[in-house]
């Protein structure tokens, strides 16, 4: 019997990834990650009106022009607006002309007397707001920087003028404190990273699993094989087949990632100005939460969570196909589970907006949807190792219970052709031994 | 030796069979008739194990059938049981590993019954591209892919042309001297004499006849006279004991009461002229199948 379970589990993710349909998929997969992360430079290689090289023209006053095109060039770069070239010009006049081209802009530079400067920007049209802001930061800085320089101050007057203000920020809140910021960026971050691939790996595993059982039955090839292994075998085979299944893409799809990442890195982009300090803060804030004291234990509950989780709606999704007669009456009846699936989904998105809920934490020991909502709890500082312990003991008695009644609706369901007093039958045969 | 002892089974308040008994012997062909919803398929069911009795016994060679039997047999369902997706050998694999085969055996018994169904081409095409004769033939194979000791065969003959149908009959003859027992179920009753010594009757779940079909058919009260020559069918008709009398194209077919009536019969046809046949034929299984189930119906 061992070789048959291996044969029927190996039969079952054959099924799946042995298919020109899953290579296709697969490769669809990664060019479309790859590309999602790299957006970007796709965007770029195409080209297009923001590309067009533009030039800003500064004028006047020569001698604050460098401090000026330092600024600017500056600013310029960190809101990667690499577009831009900047260049002295004489007489303003002569450049007239060349406004109305590619969005090219003058400054001019009017320093009145040592105690003020006036600007003057010119453009054919609108400036796009990040430009202008950009322009508007540069000349202010640069004029700071000017009237500094013709100051009587001393060197170290002078740095302690332009340094950053040093800000002690006190709140009387006992509820606020300095990571509350960071802590809605490490909601946003976990969310997407976390919730939404299980989300569509749990999607999937109910998918797979109601046609694949719907296939054998509908053709009464369920009949043959009821007769050579025993229904529990069957069943085994289906949940744990089609879990590996899951797995096996869940994994595909980190690599699919980890090559975006990399072909990021080797076409030259970055990862946004700020993502290292992002990093760093979310990090500093799980720390904060003494996240990182359990962080072993932690991960083995985390994957405990999920693995189970999976299992769980693989088990349910079993039962309800092994009750229906075709696909289009599973793919109705499937409808209450994927709705379970997205009230997680959306409750895992509010907690870090609803910070504290007792009706979010008391949600993250539910079975199916603790998984999403428990670690993100956990990493917001919001439960401790011991509730995620707690939701994975729920989890566990769910599974045990669904794989020891739902058994029995599988050994009746799988045989019955009738939709004729379908709940009746479920409930007595749950009754049965 | 097959032994199926006052099996029951209820859906519910409903009983589907009931008290049912027979036994089938090493190369034995056992038919087990009735109408549509008469219990066939819930018995043959209970037999696998796949539904669970209400009462009974069924023991294969003195032991329970369970799943360390179940690799000795064979099933062919009265529907399509095959994943039309496959294609024939991917089919046979998975079934044949069912039946815990190896992959070796599994390839050159296929190959071997491929040919002799002559559908060797078909092996590499998925199951859903063959005619419905062609998908019945590979549902046979599938059914004595691991040669059975226990046949158990839902009406196999369905949608198969004569010549196809006589190629199955010639297979499971081999089956049967091999020493197979064969459970056979068909509504085309010709292709039940033809094969079983033993048959049972359903009506409602329950056996109203039962045993060798010879001793049944000797038993039968009820008998034919086919009669060539110049006769009355009027007089025919008005003699004592004769239920019907019909003409076959130039013969004369008269069913009787019972044996007592020919004497009668051929008192009357000695009177005739030209009289070329007076032959008395034991009834038809059709002829039989339809007394009893009308009679049981009746009651």
């Amino acid at each position: 019997m061992k070789n048959k379970i291996k044969y029927l589990i190996k039969n079952c993710l054959n099924k799946k990834v042995k298919t020109k349909w899953f290579k296709i998929t697969n490769i669809l997969l990664l060019i479309l990650i790859v590309g999602i992360i790299n957006l970007n430079s796709i965007i770029k290689y195409f080209g297009g009106d923001f590309d067009n090289g533009s030039i800003i023209y500064i004028s006047g006053d020569e001698t604050n022009y460098d401090i000026v095109k330092s600024y600017l060039k500056s600013y310029l770069e960190s809101a990667s607006l690499n577009s831009y070239e900047i260049e002295y010009v004489t007489d303003p006049n002569t450049v007239k002309e060349d406004l109305t081209k590619n969005n090219n802009i003058l400054i001019t530079i009017n320093s009145v007397d040592t105690t003020d400067i006036i600007y003057k920007v010119v453009s054919y049209e609108e400036i796009d707001a990040l430009t202008y802001q950009v322009i508007q930061a540069s000349l202010e800085d640069s004029k700071t920087i000017i009237y500094l320089g013709n100051s009587d101050l001393t060197t170290e007057e002078k740095a302690a003028l332009i340094s950053p203000a040093n800000i002690e920020r006190v709140y009387l809140s006992d509820e606020i404190d300095q990571y509350s910021e960071t802590r809605e960026t490490l909601g946003a971050v976990i969310v997407p990273l976390f919730i939404v691939p299980f989300f569509m790996l749990i999607v999937m595993l109910i998918q797979f699993i109601g046609a694949d059982i719907n296939e054998e039955k509908t053709t009464r090839g369920m009949e043959i094989i009821i007769s050579s292994v025993p229904p529990k075998v069957h069943f085994f085979s289906k949940i744990v087949g089609s879990t590996l299944f899951v797995l096996l893409q869940g994994i595909l799809f980190l690599g699919y990632f980890g090559i975006g990442l990399l072909v990021k890195k080797l076409i030259g982009g970055s990862y946004g100005v700020n993502t290292t300090e992002t990093i760093n803060n979310i990090i500093e804030v799980i720390r904060s939460y003494g996240v990182l004291d359990h962080i072993g234990i932690a991960i083995v509950v985390i994957v405990l969570l999920f693995l189970l989780s999976f299992l769980a709606y693989a088990l349910l999704a079993g039962i309800l196909a092994s009750m229906t007669t075709s696909i289009e009456d599973y793919q109705q009846l499937q409808a209450p589970l994927m709705i379970i699936c997205v009230i997680g989904y959306y409750i895992a998105i509010m907690a870090s907006t609803f910070e504290g809920s007792i009706f979010i934490k008391g949600a993250s020991y539910i079975p199916f949807i603790s998984a999403m909502l428990s670690p993100i709890l956990y990493l917001l500082g919001q439960v401790s190792i011991y509730d995620m312990l707690i939701s994975l003991g729920a989890l566990i008695i769910i599974v045990y219970l669904l794989f020891r009644y739902g058994l029995r609706v599988y050994k009746i369901g799988i045989l019955n052709y009738s939709a004729k007093d379908l709940w009746k039958k479920v409930f007595k045969s749950i009754k049965e031994k | 030796m097959l032994k199926v002892e006052h099996i029951k089974k209820y859906y519910g308040n409903f009983l589907a069979v009931d008290d049912l008994s027979f036994s089938i012997k090493e190369g034995e062909i056992f038919g087990l008739l009735g109408v549509n919803g008469a219990g066939k398929t819930t018995t043959f069911r209970v037999i696998l194990g796949l539904l669970d009795k209400n009462n009974g016994t069924v023991l294969l060679d003195g032991k329970p059938i369970d799943y360390s039997v179940t690799d000795k047999i064979g099933f062919l369902t009265e529907e399509r049981s095959l994943l039309l997706k496959l294609t024939v050998k991917e089919q046979a694999l998975f079934y044949g590993a069912l039946k815990g085969m190896e992959e070796e055996v599994i390839l050159k018994r296929l190959d071997n019954l491929l040919t002799r169904f002559n559908i060797s081409s078909y092996k590499d095409r998925k199951i859903k591209e063959l005619s419905k004769g062609n998908q019945q033939k590979v549902q046979f194979i599938m059914a004595i892919l691991n040669e059975p000791k226990l046949l158990i065969l839902d009406e196999p003959f369905s949608g198969l042309d004569p010549i196809n149908a006589e190629m199955f009959k010639e297979v499971i003859r081999e089956y049967r001297d091999r020493g197979c027992m064969i459970i056979f179920s068909s509504h085309q009753l010709e292709h039940v004499e033809q094969f079983c010594e033993k048959i049972v009757v359903l009506v409602n779940g329950k056996s109203v006849l039962s045993g060798y079909l010879k001793d049944i058919k000797n038993d039968y009260r009820k008998k034919n006279i086919r009669i060539l020559g110049d006769v009355s069918q009027k007089e025919l008709e008005n003699i004592p004991g004769v239920l019907k009398v019909t003409k076959d194209n130039l013969e004369y077919l008269v069913s009787i009461k019972d044996i007592n009536i020919v004497s009668k019969v051929f008192k009357y046809v000695s009177k005739c002229l030209n009289i070329l046949k007076f032959e008395v034929e034991e009834p038809s299984l059709n002829e039989i199948f339809i007394n009893v189930v009308g009679e049981s119906y009746e009651k």
